[in-house]
């Protein structure tokens, strides 16, 4: 057969169809219908009644049929260890039972000699799988492979000295050189867990080599430590501490796990996790001998070289850098499961693949996890309300299902710098267990609000509290708006600026962008209602300058207005700009008239934009050459006077100045730099020019957008040039393949324009303009970034003689400060917020800044370069930890 | 993912199958989500497309799996596109070059005050009889295909507007798409439609009144014909080059070679067309 039947490395069932001529729904009617196929299915859902009955029953089934069909098998078992990591005790149950010598009499076909152990031979098909998920580096699909590896060597099945070594070999990845901390973690991951589940038998053959592993990862996870305190979800701005009371971080639990069963030598506590094959009978290792593990290696991580380089010769190939992972913790050991413990820490790991791994499907996501306790060994998790009365257990835990669950989901949701998925994913998942079950999830959602909104006092990182505002604004809009409001009555004699006010307003904010006005007034309590720090008084709207008839320019906003709204061309509206230029009369305003034609040019076009995002889209895009003209004429103040306009027709409509602002970046009219360099400049606190500058979350918004813009369209740019030169790569190679074919044909027949071999980039217009773009993409990504710097430099550390002196800057930071927090101004709290958002920054985006770690350094710290200030240190501590020089 | 009981294919759209070109190859190998069965039959999934092998561009099936564009559905006739933004933004992946392009209010082609004046006490003005207005769907345009997806994943299912909406794969928007196709100018479904549903137009619609007024008179403007539509922004473009010279020029004769330049232009057709 050719390469589309049996599974060969990762990623084989996606390849069958590959060479297949006729796929269609009869061609798959009719695999879902093969023998095997079914196999597979019965397989995969192993245990939906009572796992335990069901092993042996299904075991006697494979040995039935299975002599023919031992691939199918290897791969149901395959896919159902890697997408039900639950499961798994029972799959190596299962193959168990398989291993088993095959009792005399049950053996009727006669052969003389003990056939090879069909557990031996499954086994031996699926380590091919686990081979090709090694060689893809597939961390979790690894790690849970291990999982039954390490089930099956307590069962008996796989010999201990080869599950040591092979643990060992994830060890190996730990010292090598200038391992990244991502590979270095899940290499950790898969060592602690296999040591959890089978540590006990390893331990009683081979204990030094347990001691040996748990020093290992134990070593790597010192030496991240630096790293530790900026990805923390409560923020402690004065110390160093790597613990923190309120989150767990996932490899420190790992060593706790592994230093306390070490301790008890691998004894305690007993079951911990499931173990069904340990109630079958011992085996006799002469009769059965146990299957050994071959030897690995753990492949090197792919580094792709692409040779593509900013113009100033840094490496612009955005690699993402794994962080600790810091899981925020909303419950107590006693409600949601202590991940310091073996069996805390496998639920949380179980909890947390299953997350991962049904993310396409949030449906059943949802359910799956409400069904989870089944899995686990009895008295786990606290029995359903209305559910037979079980005996008291005196070990038993009786955690929170539901605590557990949406702790883990916002766990997941709060992981910094990003989490892995996009955030709307963790919310919809609550909103469908919120769905599934309401009486029991609702409780445990409420309770999780009030704990976070409490945090919000004590230092939740500013990223966490914007998230935070994000689900509870969309989970609310799925649920009637209904919150009680009430209870958070007393905070409102907080200054405005604490977290608990932004939170609320923010709150707020967000439910009318996803609702409206009226509407979300009316949820709110009567002193809610008239607090404008709550809620404005009036529906988000435009704010246009010179409508007002007794304004001197309403007649010249107006004539411009009618000519767009009559739809007339752009030429005609810059004619009549110019002769308004030549007559407007400018001694009412300190504005230069060429400013000023810009402002009443741009508020008639945002006018008319402004019924809808479509209208705007249509205004810009009607009149690109009239924006073109106004961008880029006269001075250089041009694009801010663009980016100044929007900001404040829109000023009672934070989103619109978002999307404006993210639709002229678009069309080219304003640069990602001219946003962020007026985004620093909006910030005095008070508007006036000796007040410090703060950022907030919806500056840091805007500076985000811009980011993401210029990171975006290098990103774009990239693949370009590669695909380009992948294009001219495989024509050459044509080309040559042809040999001797004359040229002149080959036009004839139709075909790519072939190279000449000596031909180089130069020669092919469509890639040398490919290239010249990416260089002026990189170039703006990189001022872009060095503006961020520069401005949160102004805010935090301004130089001696500038006029925005900021002196909590240097005090928020420090210990005294943060205890007497409760008397804390607005100023106070602000620049305790732009700090948050500076790191924010930092770790966010340091893949980026590593890059260029070397030009920005230079040019942007320039300023605070060997200041003895506080702040300045913190900056540049901040600085080399995120950029990876913290030795 | 693979193919367990979990991910197992069911097609969406079956019925869109387009004719295959002789001697085209199947196009897509799509990877499944989780089977949803609606209504008795097995109705929709969302498919992921692994692999492009080769496109034939008149297929609308395949198609619709490199669409960055969706069709939203059941939306309340009050919904801005202000709020859909808000919504759909968090399915962006802007540091990858993506981003909503734009968004494509479904409208009523007539009008639907006729349905209105019964229960409005609102001086009917030209402006009204003549404006359009919204009918319940809408397109939304990424610059991504994968931000499509995310949103079938994450949003297709949950409320905007306090209604549950459903978001499909869509071919992308088509001249003359943004207007309802029933024959009162709505959305066919609307016509069949008898139960009371105070977001769309039926009983009860004084309650939001305010609302009313301001949605009759937003499209009020809206023109059919080529242009009507923005684009929403396109690539970025090295300023100083506008002038149409990046193309290699091409002679009249070249024409028909279009056809024949292989996969990567044909794609790159059927996403362009899609816009």
């Amino acid at each position: 057969m050719s390469y589309d039947r049996p599974y060969r490395g990762g990623g084989g069932h996606r390849r069958r169809y590959r060479d297949r001529e006729d796929y269609d729904m009869h061609d798959r009617r009719r695999e879902y219908d093969s023998p095997e196929q079914i196999l597979k299915n019965t397989i995969i859902k192993l245990g939906e009644v009572d796992p335990v009955q069901e092993v042996p029953r299904m075991a006697q089934q494979i040995r039935e049929t299975a002599s023919s069909m031992l691939t199918a098998v290897s791969e149901g078992i395959r896919l159902a260890v890697t997408e039900q990591p639950y499961k798994i005790p029972y799959y190596a149950a299962l193959i168990r039972s398989l291993h088993d010598p095959v009792t005399p009499g049950a053996n009727a076909s006669g052969e003389g000699q003990p056939a090879t152990s069909l557990g031996k031979q499954v086994l031996e098909d699926f380590w091919k799988g686990f081979q090709g998920y090694l060689d893809k580096l597939s961390w979790r699909d690894i790690r849970l492979c291990i999982h039954l590896f390490a089930h099956l060597t307590v069962a008996q099945v796989i010999s201990t000295g080869s599950m040591a070594a092979l643990l060992q070999s994830f060890v190996v990845v730990l010292d090598e050189f200038s391992v990244s901390y991502g590979r270095g973690k899940n290499a950790a991951l898969c060592a602690a867990e296999g040591l959890m589940i089978a540590g006990a038998v390893i331990q009683k053959s081979l204990s030094s080599n347990t001691a040996e592993i748990i020093t290992a990862i134990q070593t790597f996870n010192d030496s991240a430590g630096s790293c530790k305190n900026l990805v923390q979800p409560v923020v402690s701005l004065y110390s160093d501490s790597t613990t923190l009371d309120h989150a767990d971080e996932l490899l420190d639990n790992a060593i706790t796990v592994l230093k306390t069963l070490e301790a008890s030598e691998f004894a305690d506590p007993p079951a911990s996790f499931p173990q069904p094959y340990l109630d079958y009978e011992d085996l006799d290792p002469a009769a059965s001998p146990p299957f050994e593990l071959p030897s690995i290696l753990v492949p090197p991580e792919v580094i792709e070289l692409d040779g593509l380089a900013s113009d100033a010769g840094e490496d612009a190939q955005v690699k993402k850098e794994e962080w600790p992972e810091f899981w925020f913790r909303l419950c107590d050991n006693v409600v949601s499961p202590d991940p310091g413990t073996v069996s805390g820490f496998l639920i949380r790991s179980n909890i947390r693949d299953m997350i991962d791994i049904f993310e396409v499907n949030r449906k059943e996501c949802a359910r799956l996890l409400l069904e989870y306790p089944k899995w686990c060994v009895p008295g786990t998790f606290k029995p359903r309300a209305g559910a037979p009365p079980t005996e008291e257990d005196p070990i038993a835990n009786n955690w929170q299902l539901e605590s557990t669950v949406i702790e883990s989901i916002l766990g997941y949701f709060f992981l910094l710098p990003e989490s892995e998925q996009k955030p709307v994913y963790p919310i919809a998942l609550i909103t469908e267990l919120c769905k599934l079950s309401p009486s029991t999830v609702g409780p445990a959602v409420g309770k999780s609000i009030r704990k976070l909104y409490s945090s919000l006092a004590e230092g939740l990182d500013v990223e966490v509290s914007r998230r935070f505002v994000e689900w509870f604004s969309v989970h609310m809009s799925n649920f009637g708006f209904q919150w009680v409001w009430k209870e958070w009555l007393p905070d409102l004699a907080l200054p405005e600026s604490h977290p608990k006010r932004i939170f609320v307003r923010r709150a707020v904010e967000a439910e009318i962008r996803l609702s409206y006005h009226d509407r979300i007034l009316k949820t709110l309590p009567e002193p809610m209602q008239n607090d404008p720090n709550v809620i404005p008084t009036q529906q988000p709207g435009p704010d246009a300058e010179y409508e007002d008839p007794s304004h001197p320019y309403y007649d010249a906003s107006q004539s411009i207005l009618e000519l767009l709204r009559g739809r007339s061309r752009a030429e005609e509206v810059i004619g009549h700009l110019d002769s308004l230029k030549m007559s407007l009369d400018t001694s009412q305003t300190h504005m230069h008239i060429d400013s000023l034609i810009r402002s009443l040019a741009m508020q008639a076009l945002l006018s008319i934009g402004s019924r809808s995002f479509s209208h705007l889209l249509n205004a810009i895009e009607r009149y690109l050459p009239l924006l073109r003209v106004l961008a880029t004429s006269g001075d250089l103040e041009a694009k801010r006077d663009i980016v100044v306009t929007v900001s404040s027709f829109w000023r009672r409509n934070r989103q619109m100045i978002g999307i404006v602002f993210d639709k002229l970046m678009q069309y080219q009219i304003v640069d990602p730099t001219d946003v962020v360099a007026w985004t620093f400049s909006s910030l005095a606190t008070g508007g006036k020019d000796s007040d410090p500058l703060c950022l907030q979350t919806f500056q840091w918004e805007l500076l985000k957008g811009a980011l993401d813009k210029a990171n975006g369209r290098v990103t774009v740019a990239r693949k370009k040039v590669v695909a380009l030169r992948k294009e001219q790569d495989d024509s050459i190679a044509r080309a040559r393949a042809r040999g001797g074919a004359d040229v002149g044909n080959m036009e004839v027949d139709g075909e790519v324009k072939p190279l000449k071999q000596d031909d180089d980039a130069d020669e092919n217009p469509q890639l040398k303009t490919a290239l010249k773009a990416f260089t002026s993409l990189t170039r703006e990504q990189r001022s872009v970034l060095a503006k961020i710097i520069e401005g949160f430099i102004s805010c935090l550390s301004p130089a001696p003689g500038d006029a925005h002196q900021n002196p909590h800057a240097a005090t928020v930071i420090q210990e005294e400060a943060w205890e007497q927090r409760a008397s804390w101004s607005n100023d106070e709290w602000m620049t305790w917020e732009t700090w948050g958002w500076y790191r924010h920054f930092c770790r966010m985006y340091s893949p980026y800044l590593r890059n260029y770690a070397t030009t920005l350094s230079t040019v942007a710290f320039s300023k605070i370069e060997g200041s003895p200030s506080p702040a300045a240190q913190s900056m540049k501590k901040i600085w080399d930890i995120s950029t990876g020089q913290d030795g | 993912m693979g193919n367990t009981f979990l991910s197992r294919i069911k097609l969406h759209y079956c019925d869109n199958h387009g004719p295959r070109r002789p001697g085209t190859r199947p196009a897509v190998k799509l990877q499944g989500l989780a089977e949803q069965t609606r209504q008795g039959k097995t109705a929709r999934s969302t498919v992921e497309v692994v692999d492009i092998i080769c496109m034939d561009p008149g297929n609308l099936f395949q198609r619709q799996f490199i669409s960055s564009s969706l069709q939203i559905g059941n939306l309340s006739f009050y919904t801005t596109e202000e709020q859909i933004y808000e919504l759909f933004s968090k399915c962006t992946s802007p540091e990858d070059g993506g981003g909503i392009k734009r968004i494509i209010m479904g409208l009523d082609r007539n009008t639907r005050c006729g349905l209105f004046q019964y229960h409005c006490p609102v001086v009917i003005t030209d402006d009204i009889l003549f404006g359009r207005t919204p009918c319940g769907f809408c397109f939304v345009e990424y610059y991504t295909h994968a931000e499509a997806l995310a949103c079938m994943k994450y949003v297709s299912g949950t409320k905007l507007d306090e209604r549950i909406i459903r978001c499909d794969l869509d071919l992308g928007y088509k001249e003359g798409r943004q207007f309802g196709r029933g024959k009162s100018g709505g959305q066919v479904r609307d016509e069949h439609r008898t139960d009371y549903d105070p977001g769309r137009g039926g009983w009860g619609a004084q309650a939001q009144l305010e609302r009313r007024r301001e949605f009759e008179e937003r499209y009020a403007d809206v023109q059919d014909g080529p242009g009507a539509v923005a684009t929403g922004g396109g690539e970025w473009k090295e300023t100083e080059a506008t002038v149409p010279t990046l193309k290699r020029a091409r002679s009249p004769g070249d024409e028909g070679d279009n056809t024949r330049q292989g996969h990567r232009a044909r794609v790159d057709d059927a996403e362009t067309d899609g816009m």
